[in-house]
């Protein structure tokens, strides 16, 4: 009687691994022949997942970004998946997929390469989206994936602030204007970066809150919380607009008219007066 | 347990019948499951520019195992000249061979147009294995030799340009009574080198006489222009003792003798110790 359980259990134990493999077979099968369509059906989910990882899928799926085979061209993918293929490895693919990486990289240039790193560490099902918010004419702050770049009195800086690690799914950029109840400057301005980091398995989500002050032409870090303000379980975070974020966070003015800080629910619940550091 | 074994065996027997495709899918799949050496043993004869229509998916992902010695003993030039193969336009993976067959050709700098040639035949000769003596012997191998001598194993690495056909190596011992009365090993290696890789219509014989001293090699003489011959191929045989041998002198000593070419030459062999 024991042994069907031990024939489940062997089946159970080699066919996540077989299944990729044999996948990837079938779709690099279906790119030789010309079958462009099905080899993206397949290779995609494999190759850009974050299941174990497949040097072979991101290879060819890289391949097929780069020349616009069965997907619309996007070289930026293709460097992502490149780099992807080519992390620490025996397998010969990943070779190639170096040499491919590096050569996109002297194509491309510097500036552009940074946002092939961050795609590739990053993935593609970030949701980020790129923003330009404007606080006052010729004041404004934009943000992407590597940080923001802000523009004062006509001179712009960029501020590194890559907040993206791998897997993360992010929510657009907030802005939030307070009344400062200062003649000189009426308001003050924050943004918040919430975003999602997946456990390993991707089954549980850490919800965090990066919340910053742009003054003048600084982007300040305002310390909240030490860690993420909730932990949920779901296979794939939820879109922005049917989640509320000001059920766990917000930043407002408090009764006296200072600006303040709040988790509202869970371990790290709290508040905290931000100071004014426009003067 | 005994009356599961059928059960089992029916399981693992689904994935073969289902996995019946054509043998460039089936090296695909050996690919997928890291079985390089069958991967590499499917896709030589579909890639080999000898044969009626060589198939440029096929010498594409042989060049990959080619460039990164999996499955084969790695080898540079012809993973370069299989990456200039497969540039057709009937290749899906023809952008990506182009791009990585210009990566190698920048790789080998000046050598290049020497090193990488598109169209070549490549001839797998079986390694040769020579006993020289009890726990002394050399295997020969297309990209290289290794001397196993008293249990310590020693490599060396060569490779052949794109085209050039090695002639089996020739393992002459000689019985010499000077300076000391001892066996010396001798490994005359003979090559055709074409006059183009891929439509060849002569052949210049080469040499590379060596001597194996204890787990080591030690090179006694070489030269690359011995005689050209006309033909499609090299000629099938050959008196190379006319162009080059190694012999005992008339004071019994080992002696090289280069008499093909332009620059006949000849000398005696020192003895050295093995270490």
């Amino acid at each position: 009687m024991r042994c069907p359980l031990l024939v489940a259990a062997v089946l159970t134990a080699s066919i996540d691994q077989a299944a990729a493999q044999t996948g990837t077979a079938e779709g690099v099968a279906a790119l030789a022949r010309g079958d462009y369509q099905q080899a993206a059906e397949i290779l995609k989910p494999i190759a850009e997942g974050w299941g174990a990882p497949d040097p072979m899928a991101q290879f060819f799926m890289a391949t097929m970004y780069e020349t616009g085979q069965g997907v619309p061209q996007n070289l930026l993918r293709a460097c992502a998946l490149y780099q992807r293929a080519s992390g620490p490895s025996d397998n010969p693919f990943s070779a190639q997929a170096m040499k491919l990486h590096k050569a996109l990289f002297r194509a491309h240039g510097v500036e552009w390469f940074q946002d092939c790193q961050i795609l590739g560490t990053v993935g593609f099902d970030h949701r980020f989206e790129p923003v330009n918010l404007t606080l006052t004419p010729g004041h404004s702050i934009a943000w992407d994936l590597k940080g923001a770049t802000i523009t004062y009195q006509g001179k712009s800086k960029h501020v590194p602030m890559p907040l993206g690690t791998r897997g993360t799914v992010f929510f657009p950029v907030r802005q939030t204007d307070l009344a400062s109840g200062d003649p000189g400057t009426p308001y003050r301005y924050f943004n918040e970066v919430f975003l999602w980091r997946p456990s390993e398995d991707r089954r549980s989500w850490d919800l965090e809150w990066h919340l910053f002050e742009v003054v003048r032409d600084q982007l300040i870090r305002i310390d909240v919380t030490s860690g993420p303000v909730a932990r949920l379980q779901f296979a794939e975070p939820p879109d922005w607009r049917f989640f509320d974020v000001r059920a766990y966070v917000d930043v407002r003015r408090a009764p006296d008219g200072r600006a303040e800080w709040v988790v509202l629910q869970g371990p790290r619940a709290g508040r905290g007066i931000i100071e004014s550091r426009s003067r | 347990m005994g009356r599961c074994l059928p059960f089992v065996v029916v399981l693992l027997l689904i994935p073969r019948l289902a996995g019946a495709q054509t043998t460039r899918d089936e090296a695909i799949g050996a690919l997928a499951r890291h079985d390089y050496a069958t991967a590499a043993r499917i896709l030589r004869p579909l890639a080999d520019n000898a044969s009626s229509r060589p198939d440029p998916v096929a010498q594409f992902l042989l060049a990959i195992l080619y460039d990164t010695g999996r499955g084969v003993a790695r080898d540079g030039s012809r993973a370069c000249g299989l990456f200039l193969d497969a540039v057709k336009p009937a290749n899906p993976f023809m952008q990506s061979a182009s791009q990585l067959s210009n990566v190698s050709l920048e790789e080998f700098g000046p050598a290049a147009s020497m090193l990488c040639a598109a169209g070549a035949v490549w001839t797998d000769n079986p390694p040769v294995v020579l006993t020289l003596g009890p726990n002394h012997s050399v295997t020969i191998t297309d990209t290289g030799s290794t001397i196993v001598y008293n249990g310590t194993e020693s490599r060396s690495v060569g490779g052949l340009f794109p085209g050039m056909v090695a002639v089996p190596a020739r393992y002459t011992p000689l019985d010499v009574s000077s300076p000391v009365r001892v066996r010396r090993h001798f490994i005359q290696s003979f090559f055709w080198t074409p006059d183009n890789p891929a439509r060849p219509s002569n052949w210049t014989l080469g040499v590379m006489l060596g001597e194996v001293i204890g787990k080591d090699w030690a090179s006694v003489a070489a030269e690359r222009s011995l005689v050209t011959v006309a033909g499609a191929r090299p000629p099938a045989s050959f008196d190379f003792a006319s162009v080059a041998q190694i012999r005992l002198s008339a004071t019994g000593e080992a002696e090289w003798v280069i008499s093909g070419g332009t620059n006949p030459r000849g000398g005696i062999v020192p003895w050295k110790d093995p270490r």
